[in-house]
């Protein structure tokens, strides 16, 4: 049996002669928070669709606790893909005790264990078209939890949501992650708050995944690196060079320095020495963001 | 897929458009049947009520006086078949499951069920149990409307022949219940509620009929032979039954494969294209 919660093997979609997700294959351990980082159209919501059995791929293959055959373990996923999925002039009770029916659940204290848990103990009768954003998604969280699911597919669950809302859903996440034990498949635009919860990421981009990653490997591809700012720039990387220090120069002129970033002190005493002028040195660490830029190229989608 | 059924039902039990349709079939068959009879009322000679009574008594199966007579009444299998063919009546029960089955994919709600069950034609099958409920639900408002309505303002509850009654209201309930599974199926294959809505609408008023009528005059103009494709309409066959009963047969085999055609549709469209 797989030791991943989920397994795509070439997921492919296409729509017409465009592939939406081409040959994509992620791995999701169990207890993972596994970040799906792609910009708009790069295919994020059309393999959560896939895998969510909201979609047919186009070929390929997929596993969900370790089986292909989906209809044994469809029940153990939840998923909020796009916009929560909510009848407008229902409660929210109403809403989360539909899909308790589907699911074989009619205990009601079930339900208002569920709007506790995210923080929606108090709106009583309250219709679903009258709540905030975030307050639909976290009911959209909240209909994805029933069915006790150990799978959850959450596509950009923080969109939209002021910083108070985002803290809210984050924070509703880490604890499902954390204390329930829920492996989670998310997807969000706001990378930097992703990174707080992420523990793997997946990168995709015009349909193609360019890389998976833990989040460990994550901070030692963003690792600090030391900003050298000296009038005598060739000079300088001879300098290091020669003391076996690798380094690079920027195009804003800046040298760049990779290694023993922790001795910015004894470099720079080693440059004074060699007669150069220090006019600046700076540590520098690169972001999530810096570096999805940095391997996506940064240009717009093709 | 019970549980699924359950759900359905605990829906149509709560949309308010459930018990809207139902005030407005009241008012429906209140104005379409009631009133015209009141205003006609006076066309009769005392003489002739009194003698066509008596031949109602003699040849119906139930009479049940409660008043004073100023017409001839109508027996409830004379208003049973202008209520159901009336197209408002159909209309309206058409409305309301094109609202219905439309409403999940309108709010999204079917992405939170579709993923979950083992087998997506589940979704279709429970779907078509809640509407042929409903059509059931239906068909026994608009009967007990009749007798209501025929004991308040007819004085009385004439049912002529009671086996004919229940025919026809088991017939007259398929017929719904075909059209319904058709409504569903659009539904299913189209993902819209505009177009839905608009098919059911366009269906039930007979202006699909009236086109295949033309079709048909087309067709006789052309080569000179008589073909009547609006029979082969639920709308058509809703029409004319309760003028026609030698047609029963057929009208019954229709309403079978509707029912058999769309439920086979709608179960490829779940299975084959995308939810959402």
């Amino acid at each position: 049996m797989s030791e991943f919660i989920l397994e795509t093997n070439g997921l492919t979609k296409s729509f017409g002669r465009k592939k939406a997700v081409d040959n994509v294959s992620i791995h999701i351990e169990k207890g993972a928070v596994y970040g799906f980082i792609g910009r708009n159209g790069a295919g994020k919501t059309t393999l959560m669709k896939i895998v969510s059995g909201l979609s047919n791929q186009s070929s390929g293959t997929f596993s969900l606790f370790g089986t292909e055959e989906l209809y044994k373990v469809r029940g153990k996923v939840g998923c909020l893909i796009e916009a929560p999925g909510l009848y407008p002039d229902m409660t929210a009770f109403q809403n989360l005790k539909m899909k308790c029916l589907s699911a074989g659940k009619s205990d009601d204290k079930f339900i208002g264990s569920l709007l506790e848990t995210v923080g929606l103990g108090n709106v009583g009768k309250k219709k679903a078209k009258n709540f905030s954003l975030g307050m639909k998604q976290r009911l959209g969280i909240a209909i994805a939890l029933i069915g006790d699911p150990e799978l959850m597919i959450l596509d950009e669950p923080i969109n939209g949501l002021d910083p108070q809302g985002i803290v809210e859903v984050r924070e509703t996440i880490h604890r499902l992650n954390t204390e329930k034990g829920i492996t989670i498949l998310i997807s969000s635009h706001i990378l930097e708050e992703l990174s707080k919860i992420a523990t793997h990421y997946g990168i995709i981009h015009n349909g193609q995944l360019l890389m998976e990653l833990s989040a460990e490997e994550l901070n030692l591809k963003c690792s600090n690196s030391i900003e050298i700012v000296t009038p005598d720039t060739e000079r300088a990387c001879e300098v290091l060079k020669n003391s076996g220090i690798e380094s690079k120069v920027l195009s804003n002129g800046h040298i760049s320095v990779t290694q023993q970033i922790e001795d910015s002190a004894e470099i720079t005493k080693m440059l004074v020495q060699s007669d150069i002028a220090v006019s600046e040195i700076f540590l520098k660490g690169q972001e999530l963001e810096d570096f999805y830029m940095d391997i996506t190229g940064g240009g717009k989608n093709d | 897929m019970i549980n699924l059924v359950k759900m359905d039902f605990y829906r149509m039990f709560r949309m308010l458009a459930f018990y809207a349709i139902f005030l407005m079939l009241l008012l429906a068959m209140f104005l379409t049947l009631y009133i015209p009879t009141n205003v006609f009322s006076g066309a009769y000679d005392p003489n002739d009520i009194k003698k066509g009574i008596e031949l109602l008594k003699q040849e119906c199966d139930v009479f049940i006086g409660l008043g004073e007579f100023k017409q001839i009444p109508r027996t409830i299998n004379e208003l049973n078949s202008m209520t159901f063919s009336n197209s408002m009546v159909n209309m309206l029960a058409l409305i309301f499951v094109s609202v219905f089955c439309s409403a999940e994919y309108k709010s999204g709600f079917i992405k939170n069920i579709a993923g979950q069950v083992p087998h997506k034609h589940y979704l279709a099958v429970s779907r078509l149990a809640t509407i042929t409920l409903y059509n059931a639900i239906y068909s026994l408002i608009i009967f007990a409307s009749e007798i209501i309505f025929s004991a308040v303002f007819q004085n009385c509850i004439i049912i002529n022949d009671t086996k004919e009654l229940v025919t026809d209201i088991l017939v007259y309930m398929l017929l719904y219940i075909s059209e319904s599974f058709v409504c569903v199926a659009i539904c299913y294959i189209t993902k819209s509620q505009t177009i839905t809505n608009t098919f059911a609408v366009t269906i039930s008023t007979g202006i699909i009929s009236g086109m295949l009528m033309l079709v048909s005059m087309l067709f006789e103009y052309l080569w000179e032979k008589e073909v009547d494709l609006s029979k082969y309409t639920i709308s058509g066959s809703i029409a004319v039954y309760g003028n026609d009963r030698d047609e029963t047969g057929f009208i019954v085999i229709l309403g079978f494969v509707y029912i058999v055609l769309s439920t086979v549709l709608s179960i490829i469209a779940l299975n084959k294209r995308d939810t959402v």
